[in-house]
């Protein structure tokens, strides 16, 4: 019996010190639920811990691995010059050594090679290090759509020649001219290109088929002028020289220098082409610019993408996680608000149509002057029954919405949302998501 | 000889003109993407807007938009690609005859801004064949640039 009373006594006490400890630990042990069930960051904690694996302890490891054949290697070399000094007095057995040696110190070339290649830091590819640029650059509109064309050196030279002939030079020529040092004659009007518009030249279509009809039996004829399609587009790659050039030609000074030379030609001053003058100068095509994505904006992305996922995620979980079932509705705060939104719309709607009813009754009376009373009520009645109607749908509607809005995360999950979040974003800070307020429209 | 001469005036005026051609092309081009983007981009803000303004879930979804087994309907809007290039042919809504409004499987008083949105869409497939016949035409200038470089009229 006392045996027994003792032993429910150590079990009493061992009760008490398991409760003072649950007691003790209850903050933690209420978020248990909540951690186990929160999938995304133990999914989040795998993958980095997955990456670390990976990245960081293979690589150590591999490293590692390789400074142990190092040392060995090496232990052995010393081992067998050792062999071979000791035994160098014993005829053949040296020169065995001695190759193996030689061998050994080979071995050991190839091993510090491999660790050096090892460490070198490799690079990523390229498709990787643009997929990381358009993580953090965003390729803006092309703002100006233009083609630019870097005027070359034989064109500097063609104007430069031919400037006495030319009566006006439009604004833009003139700059590129004076910029390379090319004085222009003092009689030579300079015109502002703003309001000129050039119309896309009319081309000979016949003229070109007949042109082109006999070049099928002269390219055979001539295949010693081989033909470069590519050599008058000139493709990006030489971007980065003439991007320095403050100056390029558009097309209105191409229409301008085309149409000059045609009156040359007419003038038997010279027998150029605009083609011929072109060719040797890079054409720019109108690009995006990279900009680099505003860090702040980044950052604020971030966090309301995290502050979705988390309303997104408890907004599943509630049914589960016992603190969190009543959690919204069983406030009072809640209650409240939720009641004062709905009274504040019904009280609108009643005041509406009263003030309706008391246009109709009082307002038409005394515009249009004495009326029957019947007709007074029957009008203030119409009127009133007019705004209610257009008044209900809108009550509908909004009541609709807080039912939809309080129960419910706002904006639903993005189908197209990136998923390049970041792993370390901020775990669920569950209690303050639910409390963020609905928009009220 | 002068003959020869004259042809070769000719061809070169006409290459010159070419290059032109292609220029204004380019830069037409350009500019019809550029548009295209602009009003792409305004029509899904002005989506994401009447997402945001009535509650995303039930104003705009994709699970109100017709599935397999709904009753079907005729396209309002075709492309047709004719020897003039690629042109867009609408119809007008008729119920009768099953061109349907899309704008109603939304909502029926569909907002402001989904209205906005669905005219700048409509219009980014207006550029697109737009965008499209400048494409073509471009490549038929640079077609014939290089078959009249290669003539020997030129050198």
């Amino acid at each position: 019996m006392i045996s027994q009373v003792g032993r429910g006594g150590v079990f009493e006490n061992y009760l008490q010190i398991v409760d003072n400890q649950v007691l003790a630990s209850l903050p933690e042990l209420y978020k248990v639920p909540l951690r186990i069930l929160d999938h995304r960051v133990f999914v989040n904690g795998e993958i980095e811990a997955f990456l670390e694996n990976f990245e960081v302890r293979r690589n150590d490891s591999e490293v590692e691995k390789l400074f142990q054949v190092t040392e060995t290697v090496g232990s052995l070399r010393y081992d067998l010059s050792r062999c071979s000094a000791t035994g160098s007095g014993s005829g053949s057995g040296t020169e065995n050594l001695a190759q193996l040696d030689t061998e050994v110190n080979h071995l050991l070339d190839g091993v510090n090679a491999l660790l050096a290649k090892a460490k070198v830091e490799r690079t990523a590819s390229t498709q990787l290090q643009e997929a990381r640029l358009a993580h953090t650059m965003l390729k803006s509109t092309i703002v100006d759509t233009r083609v630019r064309l870097v005027p070359s050196k034989k064109l500097f030279d063609f104007l430069d020649a031919q400037k006495e002939h030319f009566q006006e030079v439009p604004e833009n020529v003139a700059k590129i001219m004076k910029q390379k040092d090319h004085t222009l004659p003092i009689h030579i009007k300079i015109i502002k290109d703003v309001g000129l518009v050039y119309k896309r030249p009319k081309i000979d279509y016949d003229l070109l088929k007949k042109l082109t009809e006999n070049l099928a039996d002269t390219t055979k004829e001539s295949t010693k002028d081989q033909p470069e399609p590519d050599s008058e587009v000139k493709d990006s790659d030489e971007e980065e020289s003439p991007k320095k050039v403050k100056h390029f030609l558009y097309l209105s000074d191409l229409h301008w220098l085309s149409n000059k030379l045609a009156e040359l030609r007419r003038q038997d001053h010279c027998q150029v082409f605009l083609h011929q003058l072109i060719e040797s100068c890079d054409l720019l095509l109108p690009e995006n610019e990279m900009k680099p994505r505003n860090p702040e904006l980044e950052a604020r992305c971030q966090r309301l993408r995290a502050e979705q996922h988390n309303r997104d995620y408890l907004k599943m979980t509630k049914n589960v996680d016992a603190g969190l079932k009543h959690y919204p509705e069983d406030t009072i705060s809640y209650q409240i608000k939720s009641l004062n939104k709905q009274i504040i719309a019904v009280v609108q709607f009643i005041f509406s149509v009263a003030a309706g009813f008391t246009f109709g009754f009082f307002g038409v009376n005394l515009m249009v002057g004495p009326l029957p009373f019947g007709f007074r009520i029957l009008l203030g009645v119409i009127v009133a029954l007019i705004i209610a109607l257009a008044e209900m749908y809108f009550l509908a509607k909004k009541l609709h919405e807080y039912d939809e809005v309080l129960d419910a995360p706002k904006r639903k999950p993005q189908p197209s949302a990136p998923a390049k979040r970041k792993a370390d974003t901020p775990p669920a800070e569950g209690r303050s998501v639910q409390t963020v307020k609905p928009h009220a429209d | 000889m002068s003959n020869r001469n004259s042809e070769k005036e000719a061809a070169g005026q006409l290459l010159d003109d070419l290059y032109l051609d292609m220029f204004h092309l380019v830069e037409e081009h350009t500019q019809c993407r550029v548009n295209l983007e602009q009003r792409n981009a305004s029509g899904s803000i002005l989506l994401a807007r009447t997402r945001f303004q009535h509650g995303g879930s039930h104003c705009v979804s994709t699970a109100q938009i017709p599935t397999e087994n709904s009753a079907e309907f005729n396209a309002l809007c075709r492309v047709v690609d004719s020897t003039d290039g690629v042109s867009i042919e609408r119809q007008a809504v008729d119920k009768s005859k099953g061109f349907v409004e899309p704008l109603h499987w939304f909502s029926v008083l569909p907002p402001m801004s989904l209205r906005n949105a669905v005219s700048k869409f409509k219009d980014c497939v207006e550029l697109v064949a737009e965008s499209t016949n400048l494409q073509r035409q471009l490549a038929v200038a640079l077609d014939w640039i290089t078959k009249l470089r290669r003539s020997t009229l030129l050198n």
